[in-house]
């Protein structure tokens, strides 16, 4: 089945149309600046190279029609739309396909998520406009999180006040941590049981997957909490946001714009949000950004150990996204860290330039640790064929 | 949850869950879930764990607590010895089996004899 697949963000949008039987992408493309000045508009046809032109998108609804325009005119057909929404909040425990109540309900949980559903949910609402027979398919980055048990993702907080405004963990990637689980099964079959799940990218979240069965998450009510990320704090004292009110006189959405956007790896090192530029900081002995990856590692092992808690110990790590497809570095701190637990890594393996799935960790080694690229795209195009039959 | 119940002590807790009760059990195993949690992440931080220590109100009075915490770190090589967690004993004991990784201990706290020790020893520094 050919799935266009829509991932939006809050002031971008991505797509691509893929076959779920073959898994090849026939066409992919960009919208940048959307609500802002200065639009891009990118896109690429397999095989060719990539073009870039202005655009104006003063809205999300602008640039899904300037999408549907350009698949027209490339006549490449699709028979069904993947849309990436990041909070389905407390009603959704899968994918689902779009009705009336599904919307509904995708916009009564967007105050979780301000700056995506809104933005997702007007997409949505365009394609179904524009084609109303076509199979639109939410899929939510909360919902894989929907098996974690009632001692994980409870927040200890009075009763009234979590009934009413659903204040718990949600958790995110959860559509990338559940391919991780699935493509680790498909490699190693019935000796994987108790999967760590590394997401280390722009965004960073850890999952421990038993049996499927998601079993706790590093991201909370919202992407904040946990580790430590490019521009995100991650996990703090509650308490300072109170303090930073009271003595610093900041407004609470200063502090959100500080917490999640001036924060993390760009203010610990000072220079960037973006670990390829603190690697090279670090590499010429940068005081700050050697903090900064210091930070985010050791942030990221102990709170593995916490996941792996949950599970009562682990198999498999599987490492994806930016950070942990290409920084060998960082998997290599990670596992030596956990030697006692019996990680074992080959460095040859760990160093090696390959893409691709593969296995970086010793033979012998207690937990098999694995590079798996995630392929969030596919799990939307096939939920999209799941649901939409 | 345990807000909620107001000012419990945290043995109607143990009972409460122990009773099956769904809000005691919750709050109980919340509770336990998250000592083990952060414990795991401290054991991480230092390579390793050598000893664990249970100290404070709890830590020095509630088996419950300190059987559910050990439990969920068995797989650290925590290894609980069930009669000796259940003593109440005056001062320090080991809790631990002897053939377990990592030992295990009641050490009440004594934060007061560590301030008037300080006291001395600064007072000594600036003579």
């Amino acid at each position: 089945m050919n799935v266009l697949v829509v991932n939006a963000g809050s002031s971008s949008l991505k797509f691509q149309i893929m076959d779920t039987r073959t898994r090849e992408v026939f066409a992919k493309g960009n919208c940048e600046r959307i609500g802002l000045d200065r639009g891009i508009f990118g896109h690429a046809v397999a095989g060719e190279e990539k073009v870039t032109e202005d655009a104006l998108f003063p809205d999300h609804r602008t640039a899904i029609k300037a999408v549907l325009d350009h698949l027209v005119a490339l006549g490449i057909p699709f028979e069904g739309i993947g849309h990436r929404i990041v909070q389905g909040g407390w009603y959704f425990e899968d994918s689902a396909l779009v009705t009336d109540d599904v919307l509904a309900k995708i916009l009564e949980v967007a105050p979780l998520a301000p700056l995506h559903n809104y933005g997702e949910a007007a997409i949505i609402e365009y394609c179904r406009e524009r084609y109303p027979e076509l199979p639109n398919v939410a899929v939510f980055d909360t919902s894989f999180h929907m098996s974690m048990p009632k001692v994980a993702y409870t927040y200890a907080l009075p009763r009234d006040v979590v009934d009413k405004y659903h204040v718990r963990k949600y958790g995110a990637h959860g559509t990338s941590h559940r391919y991780e689980w699935m493509r680790a099964k498909e490699l190693l079959g019935d000796s994987c049981h108790r999967l760590l799940s590394c997401h280390l990218g722009n965004g960073s979240s850890l999952c421990a997957i038993e049996d499927g069965a998601c079993r706790d998450t590093t991201m909370g009510l919202t992407p904040l909490d946990g580790l430590m990320m490019g521009t995100r704090c991650g996990s703090i004292d509650p308490a300072t946001v109170c303090y930073l009110q009271r003595e610093g006189g900041y407004t609470f959405d200063e502090v959100d714009e500080m917490m999640n956007k001036r924060s993390g790896l760009l203010a610990v090192s000072g220079i960037s949000s973006d670990a390829r530029d603190i690697r090279n900081g670090a590499s010429q002995g940068d005081e700050r950004c050697l903090l900064a990856f210091d930070m985010f590692a050791y942030k990221a092992m102990t709170q593995a150990a916490a996941m792996i808690a949950s599970m009562a110990g682990v198999d498999t790590i599987t490492f994806t996204a930016g950070i942990g497809e290409n920084d060998w570095s960082i998997r290599k701190a990670f596992c030596e860290c956990f030697e006692w637990l019996g990680v074992r890594i080959d460095n040859e393996r760990n160093q090696a330039d390959e893409r691709g799935d593969r296995v970086i960790s010793a033979a012998g080694s207690a937990v098999t640790v694995m590079v798996v690229p995630t392929d969030e795209e596919y799990m939307i195009a096939s939920d999209v064929e799941r649901l939409a039959r | 949850m345990i807000a909620d119940l107001g000012k419990t002590p945290i043995a109607w807790h143990e009972a409460g869950a122990a009773a099956g009760d769904p809000d005691y059990v919750l709050a109980f195993d919340m509770f336990v879930y998250k000592i083990a949690a952060k414990a795991a992440e401290m054991a991480t931080a230092m390579g390793g764990m050598d000893a664990l220590v249970f100290t404070a109100g709890i830590g020095e009075h509630a088996p419950a607590v300190r059987a559910g915490v050990a439990d969920r770190l068995a797989w650290l090589g925590v290894h609980m010895d069930h009669a000796r967690n259940a003593l109440r004993a005056e001062g320090a004991w080991k809790l631990s089996r002897e053939d377990s990784p990592v030992e295990v201990y009641v050490i009440p706290t004594d934060e007061e004899y560590m301030i008037a020790s300080d006291v001395e020893r600064i007072l000594a520094e600036c003579a």
